[in-house]
């Protein structure tokens, strides 16, 4: 049964953590940014100290397996909470503390997740999910009456769940069955190819015109939805090849995306698509940095940044922005083509 | 008074950006390079 094989186990452990880890991260942020008169400067500087340091503490973890992201993360989380509620300093201490708690458990999951993945996307793809489900239910649990210290439980219920995701850890790590790429293209260029689409899904995530999104329950529906096509990118690519999925899911978000401003269901299909490419620019990174899957991870998070960068700065017309997203959605869909191997299926045998 | 001490606020979070984006271009370089000595390694 495919849901319930052991490395699928981890997939699921991280992403109750991945969960809690965002539920945390955008409750503070929408308390923050809600009493703040810095509200663009707040979730910009969020974006980059959470996602741009993955890499190096992802290199770390790479190099010595036995540090326990995991806890570290939860102690930066405690103590990000207990300086914003208890003392006086300025925002940004709890704000950077609060980021790198963010870093390291993802890190945690990533590396727990794909190194136990018997070569299989899905577990990374089920603990990816779980953050835009947190996302969503941190924005709400924020924006009612609920103190603060309720964050605390959450916190603390993470610690059972990566102690008992450590019981899962195999000796070996599977990343050396990571084989998703074509072997005749340089290493160096499958890496940029592979950020270049990390950096346009990041850029895509949030400038997607979604006009209908006015109430909870639409806002709520578009980040499950999201949710839902990372996990669907991790699973469908183990079961019917990630080439495939990559091409199908990418050229079929295009005309969703474009004629979903005012509709919902057709921009849900749409943002579902173009979420599962999520797993499958991990598997591309992690096939050419086997050794390093943290740093592997830790470039994905990068691209991320950099694809929301531009959101901060600029703001495009309708037709300007349904242009770019149909250009770079091509130039995404031929890229990915050209990088991912011929006939690749590692879940041939589920 | 008031105009003093956003005027400071202002230049706060102006230095803050700064240290801000310094700090991710160092970053994003030490990626670029440990990700050059991992392929390297590899081959």
């Amino acid at each position: 049964m495919f849901f319930k094989r052991d490395e699928l186990k981890l997939g699921y452990l991280y992403f109750y953590v991945h969960f809690a880890v965002e539920v945390v991260c955008f409750f503070y942020l929408t308390r923050v940014t809600n009493n703040s008169y810095i509200v663009w400067l707040i979730p910009f500087i969020y974006d980059g100290m959470a996602f741009v340091p993955q890499s190096l503490i992802g290199y770390l973890a790479d190099k010595y397996p036995k540090l326990d992201m995991g806890l570290i993360g939860v102690a930066f989380l405690l103590i990000a909470y207990l300086v914003y509620m208890l003392t006086s300093f300025s925002i940004y201490s709890s704000l950077i503390i609060l980021c790198l708690g963010n870093a390291f458990l993802h890190v945690d999951g990533a590396e727990a997740t794909l190194r136990n993945s018997d070569g299989k996307l899905s577990p990374a793809a089920i603990f990816v999910s779980g953050g835009s489900f947190g996302v969503i239910t941190g924005k709400l649990m924020a924006s009612v009456a609920i103190p603060n210290s309720v964050m605390l439980l959450f916190i603390v219920s993470m610690i059972p769940f990566i102690l008992l995701a450590n019981t899962y850890h195999k000796k070996e790590s599977d990343t050396k069955k990571f084989n998703y790429v074509s072997e005749n293209i340089n290493s160096e260029l499958i890496v940029i190819v592979a950020v270049f689409i990390v950096i346009v899904r990041g850029y895509m995530g949030y400038g997607i015109p979604t006009t209908w999104n006015k109430t909870t329950i639409q806002a709520v529906t578009l980040f499950f939805t999201m949710g839902i096509g990372k996990m669907l990118g991790g699973i469908l690519s183990d079961f019917f090849g990630i080439r495939k999925v990559a091409i199908f899911s990418t050229l079929l978000a295009i005309p969703f995306l474009c004629f979903g401003d005012n509709l919902m269901i057709v921009s849900l299909i749409g943002v579902m698509f173009f979420s599962m490419t999520m797993a499958i620019t991990l598997g591309i990174l992690v096939s050419v940095l086997k050794k390093t899957p943290g740093l592997a991870f830790g470039l994905t998070t990068i691209g991320l940044f950099l694809g929301t960068v531009p959101i901060f700065f600029i703001k495009l017309n309708m037709t300007i922005n349904i242009f770019v997203i149909v250009i770079f959605s091509i130039i995404c869909m031929l890229l990915l083509r050209w990088v991912l191997k011929r006939g690749d299926k590692h879940g041939s045998n589920i | 008074m008031e105009v003093i001490f956003n005027k400071y606020y202002v230049l706060d979070n102006v230095a803050l950006l700064w240290c801000y984006v310094i700090l991710i271009i160092l970053v994003l370089i030490i990626t670029i390079l440990l990700v050059r000595k991992e392929l390297r390694n590899k081959k």
